[in-house]
């Protein structure tokens, strides 16, 4: 259902405008949450979603869509390892040095390791340098209760040992715990009494789930997914995208733009704004003015 | 925002070290010496010689499997931005426990304690079958007061196990999920699955109560543990007056899924104390470490359960502070050369934030530096640069401090040393 908020917030997007170098080369890196990615152009991310974005790009084909496999912990190879090589080797190929970063869910904690970690690896400090901002859509911060969910059972049933619902050391990753000590040890930077990324980390928040079936909006991106979103809500506070808590998408960077800052609702009048919540699905499709968003600010 | 970094040879960096008694002309510090620790700092005092192998082998075929080159980035923090270098332990909250019960249990009836209404359940096979004798509209449910209520009549949300795997939340395969009418009250339901097969494998019922006000809070003593160290943890029921825990189950689970018992001891009706020994040498690079309780008592004439977990850092201490630190000359920027007694070679990184002297004499936060070399057993050094971009970011000058000083093993993601106040440059 559209949701409706004072003008007056809408002035907010404009503040987050931020202006690329004049002789820079723009680019933009698409990173996934977790999975074993080998399509995440279809898989992951649609290429309507994907296209739009880079409209935005002086050159439409300076864009790179990574594949990695974060299912595995952020420090491993294949994980954020492999993220490095994707964006360095887009930096190096293509003569990027002003990158926009996209991440979504995971592929948020995925970036923040690199730039928490510059002496982790040679390439990470040339990545950072070519970073002008991450845009972190529904970055998992700070975790969830759904992970611990998933695991629990798991902890205590020793003949089950680490098999059931543990395909994923993501899931363990982004245990609440898990990301409380990654965060206050700054193996990720960012948080509230730590030092700043080095660069801007915005997070963009969805903060509730619409899966009425007579309201069209529950359509845009997979209806079914939006039904079981439901039901994920119990574990988490009022304010969700359906797995992750908004204190946890907000945990980490600074500015932070939620959804009712900037969906398209059905239906607009002169006084009022109408607006629809962003579920965790919907943050990495073309859904309510996503793309467009992040087209114009690139 | 402009941010410094070097990567430099390992010859410079001995060179550079060898210098480490020249003062710094562009920060206009002269002297550096180390403060004490305190007892809320992390320190290690005895070095052990044999820890696990690295993610990759040396010499491995992919050259930034294993980084070898001395790395050195900083970049300017805002004054104004509130650093708390004393962290605290993460507090974990249940509402939740989990039963394992075999298929014919089930299917002739499972008792599951609540104390709140509107549990959320979810069914789990073991095998990860999907089966429509778990499907939630298939579950029959007798209610506290004994009324037994039909399939699906007491269930609300149901939630099949290909509408849960839609959601992306990677639930454990075959799982399904629904809620308990909340007019039926808490108290004992007991759960049937009439059409399940009794042959059919194991299920683990987990029951999560969101309404329930009574919460088992855990939490250890400090996050960061090293090895040779008893862990303490504290665990305590919450939100219940006259809540009182019986039978109680507690241990450590690290990365392998190894699991060691922990000693339990009641400190009063609702409150449990937790020692376990930490003796491991498996790494944090390859998981992270629970606490896990499984508590059972009963509140306000009902039977309660809670399992509670929560996460620890452990490291095998391979390396230490020597507390010998020294300016080093010829640097644009500052540059603190920090003593490192490694008894394991690695890579290790050392970290820390620069705090200057502001016009009314306090310290604010200037910048953070990180810098990383391998080691080799034996005596060493690690280089803390911040770059003149750092010091000229803001009007702060000397005296400096260096907070939350960290040294890590990086490749085995051990926490080795914490300190609050660490550095002092005059």
């Amino acid at each position: 259902m559209p949701r409706i908020i004072p003008p007056a917030s809408l002035a907010l997007v404009a503040l987050l405008a931020l202006a690329a170098p004049a002789t820079a080369v723009t680019g933009v890196a698409f990173v996934h949450g977790t999975s074993d990615n080998d399509d995440a152009e279809n898989e992951y991310w649609t290429w309507q979603f994907i296209d739009k974005v880079r409209d935005g790009l002086p050159n439409r084909d300076d864009f790179v869509v990574v594949n990695c496999n974060f299912n595995a912990f952020a420090w491993k190879n294949e994980a954020a390892g492999c993220l490095a090589t994707y964006l360095y080797d887009f930096i190096q190929d293509r003569g990027i040095d002003d990158m926009v970063v996209i991440t979504h869910s995971h592929g948020g904690n995925m970036m923040r390791w690199i730039l928490s970690n510059p002496t982790w690896d040679s390439r990470y400090p040339v990545i950072e340098e070519a970073v002008r901002t991450v845009y972190a859509l529904a970055p998992s911060s700070g975790g969830t209760p759904l992970a611990d969910a998933v695991m629990d059972g798991n902890l205590f049933e020793e003949a089950l040992g680490w098999i059931l619902g543990y395909k994923s050391d993501a899931v363990r990753m982004q245990m609440m715990g898990n990301m409380a000590f990654l965060n206050a040890n700054e193996y990720l930077l960012g948080t509230a009494g730590h030092p700043a990324l080095p660069k801007p980390f915005s997070p963009v928040v969805g903060t509730d789930v619409d899966s009425a079936v007579y309201d069209g909006d529950s359509y845009c991106g997979d209806y079914f997914e939006q039904l079981g979103l439901e039901i994920t809500q119990l574990w988490l506070t009022g304010c969700s995208d359906g797995f992750l808590d908004c204190w946890s998408q907000e945990t980490a960077g600074d500015a932070p733009l939620r959804d009712y800052d900037f969906t398209e609702g059905d239906w607009d009048v002169w006084w009022e704004h109408s607006w629809e919540p962003l579920s965790h699905g919907q943050s990495r499709r073309d859904c309510f003015g996503l793309a467009e968003l992040l087209r114009d600010r690139l | 925002m402009p941010k410094p970094k070097t990567i430099f040879p390992a010859p410079a960096l001995l060179a550079l070290v060898a210098l480490a008694t020249l003062a710094a002309p562009s920060s206009g510090a002269e002297s550096a010496r180390m403060i004490s620790a305190t007892g809320d700092d992390l320190v290690v005092d005895r070095i052990e010689t044999r820890a696990a192998p690295i993610e990759a082998p040396l010499g491995a075929p992919d050259p930034t499997a294993v980084e070898r080159q001395p790395i050195a980035v900083s970049w300017p923090l805002d004054p104004n931005r509130t650093i708390d270098p004393s962290p605290r332990p993460f507090v974990a909250e249940s509402r939740s426990y989990s039963l394992r019960v075999s298929a014919d249990e089930l299917r002739r009836g499972v008792t599951v304690p609540t104390v709140g209404p509107a549990a959320v359940v979810r069914l789990v096979p073991v095998d990860g079958a999907a089966t429509e004798a778990l499907d939630p509209m298939a579950i029959t449910v007798v209610d506290p007061a004994g009324h037994e209520h039909p399939a699906g009549a007491a269930i609300r949300l149901p939630a099949a196990a290909e509408t849960l795997r839609a959601t992306g939340v990677p639930f454990a395969d075959g799982t399904s999920a629904f809620r308990l009418a909340e007019e039926l009250g808490a108290g004992a339901f007991v759960l049937r699955a009439p059409s399940l097969d009794p042959d059919a494998s194991e299920v683990l019922v987990h029951v999560f109560e969101p309404e329930s006000g009574l919460v088992l809070e855990l939490t250890t003593a400090r996050d960061a543990w090293l090895r040779g160290e008893r862990l303490r943890a504290v665990a305590e029921l919450r939100g219940g007056p006259g809540a009182e825990l019986g039978e109680l189950q507690a241990f450590v689970v690290a990365p392998s899924g190894e699991r060691t018992p922990a000693s339990v001891r009641l400190a009063g009706p609702s409150r449990i104390e937790i020692g376990a020994p930490l003796d491991s040498r498996e790494s944090m690079a390859d998981g992270f470490w629970q606490l896990v309780v499984r508590a059972q008592g009963r509140w306000n004439g009902l039977s309660l359960r809670r399992d509670g977990h929560t996460s620890f850092g452990f490291a095998v201490p391979t390396a230490r502070l020597t507390g010998q630190v020294g300016l080093v000359g010829g640097f644009d920027g500052l540059a603190v050369e920090v003593g490192v007694e490694a008894g394991v070679e690695g890579r290790y990184e050392i970290r820390g934030i620069l705090f200057g002297t502001d016009a009314a004499g306090s310290l604010r936060p200037l910048g953070t530096g990180h810098s990383a070399a391998w080691l080799a057993a034996g005596a060493g050094a690690l280089e803390l640069r911040f770059d003149r971009e750092v010091l000229e970011s803001a009007p702060l000058g000397v005296p400096f401090e260096v907070r939350d000083l960290r040294l890590m093993d990086q490749r085995r993601l051990g926490l080795l040393h914490r300190q609050a106040r660490a550095i002092r440059v005059v």
